[in-house]
Order: structure tokens, then sequence, then C-alpha cells
């Protein structure tokens, strides 16, 4: 029963490292971004494209909020694609270094030492994986952003260029961000 | 008797007439500076005078560059005298110093009792101010926007560089 359980634990942490689905820790850190860079944009209608902060307040709201989502999905796609790749990628390192410590260490069995290099390889590349896809679609969607709304844009309405500014880049970075090349 | 008479009027006129003596001046001006927004220069020049005396001239004309006008005055504030400069164009308009001469009524009567340019040269103003024009501004040469998007154009390259070589 006892040797089930653990099959079954073990199955369940496999089944984590490779869905899609993200650790609480790891979301928090995704929606936290997700809504602070989409909150950048208000800062550029409302001063420079001189958008009343108090009139335009629902639009706002709604663009935020779509952003946000998008944004975090596509930090998620992203994460996904990159963590295999970064693992692959770390394998060998992160082999010398637990190899290191384990070549003091002569009762420790294969296992043990197998076990730890695949729990710290998913470390290290659930951390790079999940800043570079913050970095990457950051500067992705900010690039967008300025573009649309300073060149394609620029001659429409404040409200026009709001919209599909925002709603432009957030659906550019979120087509972008399930794309392996 | 009526020489006597003309001669006390001309008493009083003289006693009335007391000049302005060491005039300090004080320049307040303003000139157009953004060319983007206005089609035409302008510039006006707040000028103070202090008399030592106390009694302003009644009435100043300002020279500058060579047009003579007279200055407008307010009765809300004595003591201050105003001119204004309108051009076609912003080139019209000198950037830098010019130099605004002043004449109160003696000075420029004796101006344009002057025959010769050298005769008009020779007459003491009764004062010199300057106009400090800086020069109109088109904005700057590469717009801001322009600076925005290749800081992050940049930015998003490096990490799309660096992406390609992750999932290469």
């Amino acid at each position: 029963m006892s040797n089930q359980r653990t099959t079954s634990s073990d199955e369940d942490s496999l089944l984590q490292d490779y869905s899609r689905n993200v650790t609480t820790k790891s979301w928090i850190l995704f929606f936290g971004n997700a809504v602070v860079v989409s909150a950048i944009p208000l800062w550029l209608f409302w001063r420079i494209h001189q958008m009343d902060i108090t009139s335009y307040f629902i639009h706002f709201i709604i663009g935020t909020v779509i952003s946000t989502y998008f944004l975090n999905s596509a930090y998620q796609n992203m994460k996904f694609i990159l963590k295999h790749k970064i693992a692959q990628k770390r394998e060998e390192a992160v082999n010398r270094e637990i190899s290191k410590i384990f070549a003091n260490d002569k009762s420790a069995n294969k296992k043990d030492k197998d076990d730890r290099i695949l729990t710290r390889k998913n470390e290290v590349a659930d951390f790079e994986a999940t800043t570079f896809s913050i970095f990457y679609n950051n500067s992705f969607y900010l690039v967008c952003l300025i573009v649309l709304s300073f060149f394609v844009l620029k001659n429409f309405s404040p409200t026009v260029n709001y919209f599909f500014s925002v709603g432009l880049s957030t659906a550019i970075v979120f087509l972008f961000s399930t794309g392996e090349k | 008797m009526l020489r006597l008479v003309l001669a006390i009027l001309a008493v009083l006129a003289f006693a009335q007439g007391e000049s302005c003596e060491s005039p300090q001046f004080q320049v307040a001006s303003y000139s157009t500076r953004d060319g983007r927004l206005a089609a035409e220069s302008a510039a006006e020049l707040e000028i103070t005078v202090k008399c030592k005396s106390g009694k302003q001239p009644s009435t100043l004309y300002a020279d500058i560059n060579g047009q003579t006008v007279p200055c407008a005055q307010s009765i809300g504030s004595p003591g201050k005298y105003f001119v204004s400069i309108a051009v076609v164009s912003h080139k019209q308009l000198t950037s830098g110093r010019t130099t605004v001469r002043l004449y109160d009524d003696d000075s420029y009567s004796a101006m344009r009792k002057a025959r010769t340019d050298e005769a008009v040269r020779a007459v003491k103003p009764f004062g010199t101010v300057e106009l400090n024009h800086p020069g109109v501004s088109y904005g700057p040469w590469l717009p801001s926007e322009f600076f925005a998007v290749t800081i992050f154009g940049a930015v998003w390259w490096a990490a799309y560089r660096e992406r390609s070589r992750i999932l290469a």
C-alpha cells in the first residue's frame, strides 16, 4: 500500500514536471509581473496621449484585465516550451555538480544520486524558464506597444489607440509565445 | 506785459520739464520659443525705468534695428514701458542679444532733427537695454519615441537571440 502511494506521488511529481500547470509560487510571480507590465501603458496614455484617468477609468480597467490575462498565459506557454530545452542544456552541468557532492559519500546509492540530479535539474530549469519567459515576453510586449501606439495608430483617437495597441500587443505576444522558432 | 506773462510761462514750463536723471532700467522680455506651435515670431519687452528724481519720462521711444516706435504705457503701472516686435517669419527675429536704444522726448526730437546718419548716431540716447532672444526651437532632432523604440527593440532583439539559442 505504502509502496503504491510512493509510486503515485512520484508519478504526480513527474506529471507536474511535464504539465502546463505552474506551481503557486510561479503563478504569483507571473501574475504580479503581468499586472505591473499591463499597468505601464496607463502612464503612457494618461500623461502622453492625454487621456484623463477619471474619464477613461472603465477603459483602463478593461484593457489592463485583458492584457494581464493574456500576458499571464503567454508567460506560462513560453515557460513550458523553454523548461525542457533548458533542462537538456543544463543536464551535464548539474550532473557534474551533484557528482562532486556525492564523490566523497561512498554509502550513497545510485538511485539517490539520480533523484538528486533530476530534482536539481528541474529546479534550475524551472527558475531559468520562469525568469526568461517573463523577460522575453515583457520586452516583446513593450516593443509592440510602442510601435503600435506611437507609429501605427498615432493618428487615431486616444481611446481607439489604447484599445488596439494594448489588445494587438497582447494578442501578438500570446500568439508568438506558443511558437518554437 | 505780454512778455512778462510769456517769461513766467516759460519758467513754469522749464520747472515742469524737469528731466529724469541717471535712469536705471530693468527689462523683462518674452520671445517666441516654439517654432512648431507658432507661424510667426514675436517679442515683447517690459522696461521698468527708475529715475533718481522720481520723475518718469512722459513718453519713451524705442529704436530696434533702426526702426523707432513709441513705447506703450499702462496707467496701472507707472514707470513701465512696453515694446513689442512682430515679424513675418522666425528668421527675421535675430537670435542672440539685440540692443534697443531708448529715447525720451528731448533726445527723440534731437534725433528727428539730425539730418545725416552720423548726426543720428551722435545723438545720445536716454538709455539702452538688451533683448535676449535665444532663438526658435523646432524640437529635438530625433523624436523621443524613436529612442524608446530603439532601446526596447535592442533589448527585445537580445532576448530573441537568447531564446533562439535555447530553443535551437
